[in-house]
């Protein structure tokens, strides 16, 4: 048999360690008593919240907007009382007004959300539907969704891509949405089609999750959709490498994939679509894993979005004195962080609660120049070089690192445990500002 | 309220469970077949200049780490690093070497090979080739003197590429390629340096190393290919004059080379397309030292001046950016 398609340049296998989670069907959790909200959960201009202390909002309000182009809103997945806008620190030091709000438990809704909606909907009311649901990249992103989906007229896109690569260890969200909102995808997918006018579908699905895409090819009946099984690979998820793999075109650097004529979402965002377009269904719940060795039951649960780490821990069935890390994401690219109430956000694809078992902190040591790093790096770049020249602010040495996807292969394979990653990470910030400045 | 004391730090929290230790131990594993071969001939004679150099290596490593301030000299010193270049240096040594010019050895390489450049990672020689070449030109003779086949009492038997270059082709004709491959005693030559005897037993090391994918495959075949081509070419064009690629592949440094030293990590270009530019450099000046240089070998010398031009490799073969 041919081997499935990947992408080709550098890439990694770390152990996937899926079979935490992966069998264990997306369980509801109810909003607790306390929710909240963070006011950005987006990329692009920032939100204000739109609601004061001590207002009454109901279920599916919006409770923080913005203008401009690229942004977004944010709802209330529960009726309450607002209580408080505080600033909470999230993980990188970044500070955030969050709303608080009190859970009344009477689910009151706004009118006219959460129902069967029919009729035909126009192109412009489309993109106008997705903007005012607050959909937002969901795979990890944040990127405003209905930008994304109307790319400037003049670039023709003619493939949509449903990213369902879910090439990070451990998690299984796009898994079990696969296999538990099968026609749910498939509807969303048709929506985003005919609304954009694009022919072609291809959705992107590991070889590791071999169930679920049995389950979309045998319930795929729409000839635009194309369900694609892709070698298993880190980091296959990236938006470039997967527009690789599945459709062997190249992102020029410094281009997007509109460029080439592609358009990429999200597994959970096309569901997220389909809620707002199907049932004027605000984003206000997300599917997300909660495992690791940590957790006393690692699973895969449907959690209002707002809802702080602690009560999933609660919900979970709490974590063991010897979890040492909590991670936001995958364990490759996830954030870590100390306060266990910070809440969960809609790009929250994952939750890990990581004990030393799994986690081997090594001390960084000498670089000895194998070159394993240039090997493993997808975009063909030269991390240690890259690492030296950040950490000594060499600008001049420094472009390649707007080039960087940040997916750390090139930390994972380094024998001298070198944090390359993070340093290049860090380096992309310095030298954004030095460009900023005017060089 | 969970109680833990998380720890925050950058991603990924995931790693391959190599390191530095690991890749260098399995190279001295991999240096095994051709050490235990050598000892199984020379005894004592090798196991003395073995241990010595190894020991005198490692401890001017302490003494050094321990002048420039370092923390952990116990646990560096043992990464494994140390005893390569020891181990290496010693492969590199006649099995007639005194135990004080192994010490000298072993000073040179840890001192001007390693850390007068900030040791581990930074030395821009293979520390041991360094060594090597200061005490072939300190000591030439005794250098040069080998012992002949398993009679450790004979001296001063002319290596097979020795005799070649001194007496010419005719001398070499009728040695049976195969026992010098493998490492078997031949009459009226000396084996050369204690790793160069048997090229199956270097040979046998350096594919595990291929396999455990801690060496790349093309530098040690590029190499060994193209000192093939380079004096095959020769060969065709007069025997009479230039030995057949054969005996140029069954004898000498040149295995030894090729898997264990060109692929030095540290002193080697760091892309691929590096890495075969490098192979391909030390193939023709190795060749072109055994056909027309004075020296009866190369393979050191081609090594360090590639060394010498690893930057200037690494700047010009820039690695293609994915969407470039």
């Amino acid at each position: 048999m041919a081997d499935k398609p990947t992408f080709t340049k550098g890439g990694i296998h770390p152990s996937e360690r899926k079979h935490l989670s992966e069998n264990s069907p997306i369980k509801s959790m109810e909003a607790s008593e306390m929710i909240y909200l963070a006011v950005n959960q987006h990329i692009g201009a920032p939100l204000k919240p739109t609601v004061k202390v001590g207002d009454r909002v109901l279920r599916n309000q919006a409770v923080a907007e913005g203008d401009g182009v690229v942004t977004s809103k944010v709802h209330s997945p529960v009726s309450g009382e607002v209580l408080e806008i505080k600033q909470m620190l999230f993980p990188n030091e970044v500070k955030g007004d969050v709303i608080v709000i009190k859970n009344d438990g009477k689910n009151e809704k706004v009118s006219g959300t959460e129902q069967k909606m029919t009729g035909k909907i126009s192109k412009e009311e489309f993109f106008e539907i997705v903007k005012n649901a607050g959909i937002i990249g969901m795979g990890g992103a944040g990127f405003p969704t209905q930008i994304k989906l109307n790319p400037p007229k003049d670039k023709n896109c003619d493939v949509f891509i449903i990213n369902a690569a879910e090439c990070e260890p451990y998690l299984t969200t796009d898994n079990r949405m696969l296999l538990e909102f099968t026609a749910e995808i498939l509807e969303g997918a048709k929506i985003v089609l005919d609304m954009t006018e694009i022919k072609k579908c291809y959705i992107g699905i590991e070889e590791n999750k071999k169930e679920a895409f049995d389950k979309m090819k045998s319930e795929n009946k729409d000839s635009r959709i194309e369900i694609k099984l892709l070698k298993t690979k880190y980091p296959q998820g990236a938006e470039k490498q997967l527009i690789y793999a599945l459709t062997k075109r190249v992102v020029p650097i410094r281009k997007l994939p509109f460029d080439i004529g592609v358009i990429v979402q999200n597994v959970a965002t096309v569901k997220a679509i389909y809620d707002a377009v199907m049932f004027n269904k605000p984003l206000t719940e997300r599917v997300l894993t909660v495992s690791g060795l940590g957790i006393k039951e690692p699973s895969n649960i449907l959690a209002p979005i707002g809802i702080s780490v602690q009560d999933v821990i609660d919900f979970c069935g709490g974590i063991s004195e010897e979890t040492k890390y909590m991670i936001n994401g995958g364990p490759m690219m996830g954030k870590s962080f100390d306060n266990p109430m910070l809440p969960v956000t809609k790009t929250t694809s994952g939750l890990l609660f990581l004990t030393d078992k799994e986690v081997v902190e090594e001390k960084e040591n000498v670089c000895i120049r194998c070159g394993r790093c240039i090997m493993a790096c997808p975009m063909g770049l030269n991390p240690t070089f890259l690492k030296e020249s950040s950490d000594r602010r060499d600008y001049d040495k420094m472009d390649d690192v707007l080039d960087c996807i940040e997916c750390g292969s090139c930390s994972f394979v380094c024998p001298s445990s070198r944090q390359l990653a993070s340093s290049i990470v860090k380096g992309k910030q310095k030298y954004t500002k030095y460009i900023k400045r005017g060089k | 309220m969970t109680e833990n004391k998380f720890i925050v730090r950058p991603a990924p929290f995931l790693k391959k469970p190599t390191n530095v230790r690991m890749i260098m131990w399995t190279v001295v594993l991999a240096l095994l077949p051709a050490t235990v071969w050598a000892i199984y001939l020379y005894k004592a004679k090798a196991l003395v200049v073995i241990l010595s150099t190894i020991l005198f290596t490692e401890l001017f490593e302490m003494l050094f780490l321990k002048i420039r301030g370092n923390k952990n000299v116990m646990e560096t010193a043992f990464d494994g690093s140390a005893f390569i270049t020891g181990l290496l240096l010693a492969l590199n040594l006649p099995s007639s070497a005194p135990w004080w010019m192994c010490a000298v050895g072993a000073f040179i390489a840890m001192l001007f090979g390693k850390h007068i450049f900030g040791g581990l990672g930074h030395n821009p020689f293979n520390p041991a080739l360094i060594a090597r070449v200061f005490l072939l030109l300190s000591f030439p003779t005794l250098m040069t003197t080998w012992h002949q086949g398993f009679n450790v009492d004979a001296l001063s038997c002319a290596t097979p590429l020795g005799m070649l270059k001194t007496e010419g082709v005719s001398a070499i004709q009728n040695l049976d390629n195969w026992r010098l491959f493998v490492g078997l005693p031949v009459n009226g030559v000396g084996g050369g340096s204690i790793g160069e005897i048997s090229e199956l037993a270097v040979l046998i090391g350096g594919l595990l190393l291929i396999a455990l994918r801690i060496i790349p495959f093309f530098i040690p075949l590029i190499y060994i290919v193209t000192v093939f081509l380079f004096t095959w070419i020769f060969h065709v064009y007069n025997p009479s004059l230039y030995a057949s690629p054969v005996f140029h592949m069954v004898t000498g440094g040149l295995f030894l080379g090729a898997f264990f030293m060109a692929t030095d990590m540290v002193t080697t270009p760091i892309t691929v397309k590096g890495k075969m530019i490098y192979a391909l450099g030390c193939g023709l000046i190795t060749s072109l030292i055994r056909l027309f240089g004075s020296y009866p070998e190369g393979v050191s010398f081609a090594i360090l001046i590639m060394e010498t031009l690893t930057p200037t490799i690494d700047k010009i073969t820039k690695i293609k950016k994915f969407g470039a």
